[in-house]
């Protein structure tokens, strides 16, 4: 069973679901003009391949890549 | 503010994710005028032996030093097991270095580890971001 978390402690608090998704929604938005589903999406159908490969891939996808597990 | 993604940011086990500012680009006052998006994945673990404390481990980073337009300048990537080939620390240059850089920036530019304070050491120092509060070296060295 997960342990419950606190909302906050001190300065740092856990973003809530929302908010991950908000954080994924923008930075598609930035780097690759398309929503945060749209990337999901894609990176689910395997179109980006390695994801730091920037002869491929705009920058950006590398970090989109980092968020998504958090946020799906 | 600083905030965790998806995990509660202390349990053994787990993954977790920290992030300044939601996420948001930090913009650093100066005369240059940076902007600093950076997110560190880190683990909790024990210490060597049974009596040493929990502590910290960091597994994976990006930390962007980004115009005030946010136009990437260089970023710092260590990113194992993330779906990448590229493992190793390393850097990216950017548009926003505002030159010509051929092939360079599709590159992945050997690096040591770089840790956060280091970045920052480094725009305060180095680029003139000014620091919000007099004892800065003393808090980036704890």
């Amino acid at each position: 069973m997960e342990e419950r978390a606190d909302e906050e402690n001190g300065r740092v608090r856990r973003m809530t679901w929302e908010e991950g998704r908000e954080l994924l929604d923008r930075t598609a938005q930035k780097h690759l003009g398309i929503s945060g589903e749209e990337f999901i999406e894609r990176w689910d159908k395997g179109e980006y391949d390695d994801p730091d490969d920037r002869t491929k891939n705009p920058p950006g996808v590398m970090e989109l890549a980092m968020i998504l597990p958090f946020v799906r | 503010m600083w905030v965790v993604v998806g995990t509660n940011g202390y349990s053994p086990g787990q993954t977790h994710a920290l992030v300044p500012n939601l996420g948001h680009p930090v913009k650093m006052r100066g005369s240059i005028g940076l902007n600093l998006v950076t997110r560190t994945w880190y683990r909790v673990v024990r210490g060597e032996d049974d009596r040493s404390l929990w502590k910290v481990a960091v597994i994976a980073y990006s930390h962007r030093l980004e115009t005030a337009d946010e136009k990437e300048i260089v970023s710092y990537h260590w990113h194992p097991g993330e779906g990448s080939k590229v493992v190793h620390p390393h850097m990216h240059l950017g548009a926003g270095i505002g030159a010509d850089l051929g092939m360079l920036d599709k590159t992945h530019i050997p690096t040591g580890e770089i840790r956060l304070e280091e970045l920052i050491h480094f725009t305060i120092h180095e680029l003139e971001a000014e620091p919000q509060r007099e004892d800065w070296p003393e808090i980036l060295s704890e």
